[in-house]
């Protein structure tokens, strides 16, 4: 009964690994350029607005807006359409504002707009073993084309706010660690009377 | 009150000898890349409130570190233990490590065996990594121990429990460093082997894993798996290859029981010891990755308490009884060992703790915190402009208004050398342990400010980039770092094939002339060289390593560097811009100083 409870655990493990998820590939980089192409030289969120940096990640994908000239930076965070929180839906993309509510309604549709028209396919693909596409040699999902992209990717790619923690917060962690640690000590060196 | 059993008086005892041995091997801590970073990270988390889970890049592609590292020394960052304070904790640490595996050693095998063991561990941690070094691979030591002692219990009773125990202790080793996942294949398999319930066994050992890293390092891995894009076909041959191992260990279960007591104690350190030399095997050939010694730090434990059963038994059917003047003459053999590490030359980087004198003068003297590593000048400028990131106070407002970065030449010399440094003009200040610090401001020649990295070749982009970017721009601890991603790291560790970087350097106008030299370690066939000058007279043959700037306005340095791998395949992948000294050419004192350094 264990092993064939084993082999099920073992077989649901590979099913969910191999149905994936479904991730952006290298072909939705030319989309987020027209994004940028239409904020920034066609003015189409308001004059003056820029992106500070697009962020592409295979899950999603990360977009710093600066909507007007000495704005606070807004990030858009960009997943797939059916992902849960999201302020505004595009065709094929949930939009989660941070600071929640720093974006107009107006605004956010009108940005959900720009993005249907810059990405007129599903930029997602399938994660599943068979539709996973290896991306182009010498490539990877977010390589710049130019140094300056480089170092703006870069940027762009540092930690976010979720990735940080107070430090109250990170005592108590290694102070729950510290004490299981020694509790685990204890554990091994005790012998039964 | 029982008197201690024997194996707690061996552990006291082992722990002790261990104490005293790696005690004596720490020295001052060297002021090297990473454990600066770790420092600026933990000054972060203490001063701004903002403890990262994503830690530093590593070498590796994808990987990150984690912050359990950072959140320890950001502790004694709040406590206010010195680094030295430090040091002696982590050292304690390893000490308690060794006292564990003599501990069980004791009880598996008999005192020979501990002694055996707890030298045997000692010696493997003495000559483990730099003394001086202060960083995240640091604690591994315990809960590596911890988690392979646990495991030999589990090996030894059946009971889940150790499971749990070798679960968080690996935890917390990976949480640390990502080497520390060496440990999992162990904690995965001698569960199914061992214990009397396989399945609640693996699930409480792989959940106490999941605990410290997902408090501490979820970012870390998060981002890790996407870049190392683990959701898909290779998360697919992974999972596949440990049902493999599992399915394999299920079969294995019967002739697991069949062994003896020593063998099945001996089980989890063979597994461990496979999966690591597995895992620097696939490091090595596989991703082509340096291996470092420290990488084999998880299994260390494990490889003490595989020799001290071997050894234990050797020792009970050797002809020399008692063995202990063998054990005796391998102790003497550490401590000699030790002594000669101690007794090397005089070293002329900087340390960490020289920074507060260092900085009292350099800082207020103009330098501000985020001068690039060019601003620094000697032989060493590296250890020292980290050693100066990490003393300098955390920005309070625009770096940009502080003004243009004003350099500085800077040794570490031995205190005999003080009345030739002020001979040569520098001023003095005495360092801990007897050096001093000989420093003076400098008016460059090189307009550092307007400087230009530029690439060529390879597989990432080319082009040219300001190394001064607009620094409010700059996310993240290492904007307190001289020594800043400025310098395009990320696109240059992704190269393939031969490529050259350079640094086109504008040239201030010279009263006289000037001497420049370059410091590149030798044998440097890919080294940093003057690969042109224009606009200051003849500076004689280039590519050079030492060039004469003609007195006159402007004109522009291009220092360079040709990587091919077919040539050099061992040098290090050095990105920065060289160390440099500048000086009149009639002042060989000054150059006869820096030279002093090796």
């Amino acid at each position: 009964v264990t092993r064939v409870r084993i082999a099920l655990a073992l077989a649901l493990a590979l099913a969910c690994v191999a149905a994936g998820g479904r991730a952006l590939t290298p072909d939705a980089e030319p989309g987020f350029r027209r994004v940028i192409h239409a904020i920034q030289d066609e003015g189409r969120l308001g004059a003056g607005a820029r992106v500070e940096g697009v962020a592409i990640d295979p899950i999603d994908a990360r977009l710093t807006l600066v909507p007007a000239p000495g704005a606070a930076p807004v990030v858009v965070h960009l997943a797939g359409r059916d992902e849960p929180g999201a302020s505004t839906r595009s065709r094929w993309f949930a939009l989660r504002i941070e600071p929640p509510g720093a974006l107009s309604p107006a605004l956010e549709a009108r940005l959900a707009e720009l993005l249907d028209e810059a990405f007129p396919e599903d930029p997602f693909a399938s994660t599943g073993v068979a539709s996973r596409g290896a991306p182009p040699a010498g490539r990877s999902f977010d390589r710049p084309k130019t140094l300056a992209e480089a170092v703006r990717l870069e940027l762009a790619h540092s930690p976010g706010d979720d990735e940080y923690v107070p430090f109250g917060a990170m005592r108590l962690v290694l102070l729950a660690l510290g004490l299981g640690l020694a509790a685990g000590v204890v554990a091994v060196v005790r012998e039964p009377r | 009150m029982r008197p201690p059993s024997r194996p707690v008086l061996c552990a006291f005892g082992a722990g002790a000898v261990a104490l005293a041995l790696l005690a004596a091997r720490a020295t001052p801590v060297v002021a090297d890349g990473d454990h600066a970073r770790d420092l600026l990270f933990a000054r972060d988390c203490v001063e701004l409130g903002r403890c990262a889970l994503r830690a530093a890049p590593t070498t590796l592609a994808g990987v990150w570190q984690g912050s359990l590292w950072i959140g320890l020394v950001a502790l004694g960052r709040a406590l206010r233990l010195s680094l030295a304070a430090q040091q002696a904790l982590v050292v304690a640490s390893e000490a308690l490590a060794v006292a564990l595996v003599a501990h069980r050693l004791a009880r598996l095998a008999g005192v020979r065996a501990a002694a055996v063991g707890a030298l045997a561990l000692t010696a493997l941690l003495l000559p483990l990594e730099d003394a001086g070094l202060f960083w995240a691979p640091s604690p591994l030591g315990l809960p590596s121990a911890l988690a392979v002692v646990a495991l030999v219990r589990l090996a030894e009773t059946g009971r889940a429990r150790f499971a749990a125990v070798a679960g968080l202790a690996a935890g917390v080793a990976a949480a640390a460093h990502p080497v520390g996942l060496l440990l999992a294949p162990a904690l995965a398999l001698v569960p199914v082997l061992a214990a009397r319930r396989r399945a609640l066994a693996l699930a409480l050992g792989l959940t106490a894993a999941a605990a410290p890293l997902a408090l501490t390092t979820g970012p870390a891995l998060v981002a890790g798996m996407r870049r190392l894009e683990l959701v898909g076909p290779r998360g697919l041959a992974l999972t596949a290859a440990l049902g493999g191992a599992l399915a394999a260990a299920v079969a294995l279960r019967p002739h697991f029981a069949r062994l003896s007591a020593a063998g099945r104690a001996l089980v989890p350190s063979l597994v461990t010891i496979a999966a690591a030399l597995a895992g620097l095997a696939w490091l090595s050939l596989g991703a082509r990755h340096s291996v470092a010694t420290y990488y084999a730090a998880p299994a260390l434990p494990a490889a003490a308490l595989a020799l001290g059963q071997a050894g234990g038994w050797l020792l009970e059917r050797a002809p020399l009884r008692p063995a202990h003047p063998a054990l005796a003459l391998a102790a003497l053999l550490l401590v000699s060992r030790d002594a000669r590490r101690r007794s090397t030359h005089f070293d002329a980087r900087f340390r960490l703790d020289d920074a507060p004198v260092v900085a009292a003068r350099v800082l207020a003297g103009g330098a501000r915190w985020d001068d690039v590593r060019l601003a620094i000048e000697g032989p060493r400028c590296d250890a020292a402009a980290r050693m100066l990131s990490v003393a300098a106070p955390a920005p309070a407002g625009d770096p940009n208004e502080a003004g243009p970065a004003r350099p500085w030449i800077l040794l570490r010399l031995p205190a005999a050398d003080a009345g030739r440094a002020l001979a040569a003009g520098l001023e003095t200040r005495s360092l801990p342990g007897g050096a001093i610090a000989a420093l003076r401001p400098l008016a460059s020649a090189l307009d550092r400010d307007a400087a230009r990295a530029c690439f060529a070749g390879g597989v990432g982009p080319e082009g040219c980039v300001p190394v001064l970017p607009d620094p409010s721009e700059h996310i993240g601890p290492e904007r307190f770092l001289f020594e800043r991603r400025d310098y395009p790291e990320a696109w240059v560790h992704e190269h393939g094939g031969a490529y050259r970087l350079s640094y086109e350097v504008p040239l201030r106008a010279r009263a006289g002339a000037v001497r420049l030299d370059l410091f590149v370690p030798a044998p440097a066939r890919c080294g940093w060289q003057v690969a042109r000058v224009e606009g200051a007279g003849d500076p004689g043959p280039l590519p050079a390593t030492t060039v004469v700037l003609a007195p006159g306005d402007g004109g522009r340095l291009v220092l360079a560097r040709e990587v091919d791998p077919a040539r050099c395949p061992d040098e290090p992948d050095d990105h920065l811009p060289p160390c440099l000294l500048e000086s009149a050419p009639e002042d060989a004192a000054l150059r006869a100083l820096a030279e002093v350094a090796p």
